[in-house]
């Protein structure tokens, strides 16, 4: 596989704030690659260096084999045509048609009337939106004025599109649409697609890999799958903390954290193969143990079966650490909650 | 009033449309390229020293009451038009005056369109004359034809003030008429006249503005 976009010591700092730290980063042609972090966290400075929107006080940026760092002013313009770029506000122009605004950035380029039109008529139809060519940005709801912010950004057949919180503005239902427009474009185009976001639910519906960023630092870089084969990975954890839900305030009162009590709380997390293995029936005959289920949630992440329990044992100390051991040897992540006073909730 | 009174009228109202109609003109081929090379030293191709330079005339200029200006440019008037008095040698001042009151509404114009749209143009790779042709104009066209608007109500305003120091239009004849004679007549209807000028120019202006949107 070739790379499409090599980082290489990217630093960048607004005053005393520094927004890029020593970045080194690669990215193969036809991935989408997710990068997430909060506000602040330099996740949008570090996608507007890949068109050089910001330009490093150091490092390099090489996008398909041509230094952008060392362009003049003309090639780079010419460089950034192969690099489409999409917004949360989607930033339409107005006062043109949907029609006008996809082929802004070929009339930039002077291409023929006749080839724009081709070209207009195969993105509308890519992007379901043939009906709409002649309304105006105020008369689309948000997930189709993003759907026209694609077929502007796709419209000069660029190698990348880089995602600036893309889906942000937009209700969970438009969000899926869009998540499932992209995956379909580099899917049938193999574009790469970079996008920054602070949802882990949107990298986890579409990315190949994902970077987590904080304080200008990339903190993590990993594939989907990586991530569950490191313990001390911080996507994993992210990835866990989605699925756990709240545990519910009935539950949280009657909860002490060193009740020390035959009740212990315990949240248990699992992934793959352990995911579908009956672990909890099994140990509850062969212990002779009580297992209470207070709460499950499962999810699938890029072919990756994860979930998490929220369970109550009914076990003296000495059942209590032969539970734990049995969910060590089966890989299993516990995490003691504490003991429940009140077993009669 | 007399036919001789009616006469008066009807030819400073055509000067006065005529003044406010050229200095309009002019006001907008100076102050337009003006206000934008502002903007884009500002935001598009910062030039900061630039910046303000442009800033610092634009402000100086407006500093200036239009009264003393008016007076103040005489001598440039005189080299331009080769006299002082009359409706062309008005529209010099007036053209100055309005300016840099046009140039720094187009400024107003552009810093209020949305934020993304000009990172939106440099990632598409825009030299800065389309960012301004496909960017800047089609999306600011509605308020700039409300600054045009904005200023030719104001050069009305001027021209009356022009017309004291021997412009013609209706503001010299309401001097000469209504203050200098205390003919009460002449000036209601020079008011009425000018009411009537600036009520069309707004309508005319509303509706162009709307169709520029």
């Amino acid at each position: 596989m070739k790379r499409m976009i090599e980082l290489t010591g990217l630093y960048k700092s607004f005053g005393h704030t520094v927004a890029l730290d020593n970045i080194n980063l690669f990215l193969q042609e036809g991935e989408i690659f997710g990068i997430i972090g909060k506000s602040g966290a330099g996740k949008s400075t570090l996608l507007r260096t890949i068109n050089l929107l910001e330009r490093p006080d150091r490092g390099e940026v090489i996008v398909d084999n041509q230094v952008l760092t060392s362009l003049s002013h003309q090639e780079l313009r010419q460089a950034r045509h192969k690099i489409g770029m999409i917004f949360q506000h989607f930033n339409l122009l107005h006062s043109q048609t949907v029609y006008d605004n996809i082929a802004l950035p070929m009339r930039i380029q002077k291409l023929p009337e006749q080839m724009i039109r081709e070209k207009i008529n195969e993105l509308l139809t890519l992007v379901n939106l043939s009906d709409k060519q002649n309304a105006y940005p105020s008369q689309l709801s948000g997930g189709q004025k993003q759907r026209v912010a694609i077929a502007r950004a796709l419209s000069c057949s660029p190698k990348i599109l880089l995602c600036d919180e893309a889906t942000s503005a937009l209700d969970p239902e438009s969000t899926e649409s869009i998540l499932v427009l992209l995956k379909q474009i580099s899917e049938q185009f193999g574009i790469t697609i970079v996008l920054i976001t602070h949802e882990m639910d949107v990298v986890k519906r579409i990315c190949h890999r994902l970077a987590i960023m904080e304080q200008g630092r990339l903190l993590e870089v990993n594939s989907l799958r990586g991530v569950f084969e490191n313990p001390h990975s911080l996507a994993r954890k992210m990835l866990y903390a989605q699925l756990t839900p709240e545990l519910p305030s009935c539950l949280k009162r009657h909860l002490s954290p060193n009740a020390q009590n035959d009740h212990p709380l315990l949240r248990i997390y699992f992934h793959g193969d352990t995911a579908t293995a009956p672990f909890i029936s099994n140990t509850s005959r062969e212990l002779n143990l009580n297992i209470n289920i207070l709460l499950a949630n499962i999810d699938r992440v890029d072919g990756v079966t994860c979930g998490v329990l929220v369970i109550e044992l009914n076990a003296n100390p000495e059942l209590q650490s032969r539970f734990l051991m049995r969910c060590q040897a089966a890989n299993l992540i516990v995490e003691h909650l504490g003991y429940v006073t009140d077993p009669h909730l | 009033m007399s036919l001789t009174l009616i006469y008066d009228l009807g030819l400073a109202t055509a000067e006065t449309i005529y003044m406010v109609v050229i200095s309009t003109l002019g006001a907008v081929m100076l102050g337009l390229p003006l206000g934008t090379l502002l903007f884009l030293s500002k935001r598009v191709k910062p030039h900061p020293g630039l910046a303000r330079f442009l800033s610092a005339i634009i402000n100086i200029s407006r500093s200036i009451p239009f009264i003393i200006l008016l007076v103040a440019l005489i001598p440039l008037t005189r080299l331009i038009v080769g006299s002082s008095i009359g409706i062309h040698a008005a529209i010099v001042p007036l053209i100055i005056g309005a300016t840099p009151f046009f140039a720094r509404l187009v400024d107003n114009v552009y810093q209020h369109l949305p934020e993304g749209l000009i990172e939106t143009g440099f990632s598409m790779g825009t030299s800065t004359w389309q960012m301004i042709r496909h960017i800047l104009f089609p999306e600011a066209l509605s308020p700039l034809i409300q600054a045009i608007t904005v200023t030719a109500i104001t050069l009305v305003n001027y021209s009356a003030m022009a017309g004291t120091v021997g412009g013609g239009g209706l503001g010299d004849l309401a001097i000469r008429y209504g203050y200098q004679r205390f003919d009460a007549k002449v000036m209601i209807a020079t008011i009425i006249i000018l009411i009537i000028i600036v009520q069309l120019i707004q309508m005319i202006g509303d509706k162009w503005s709307h169709k520029g949107n």
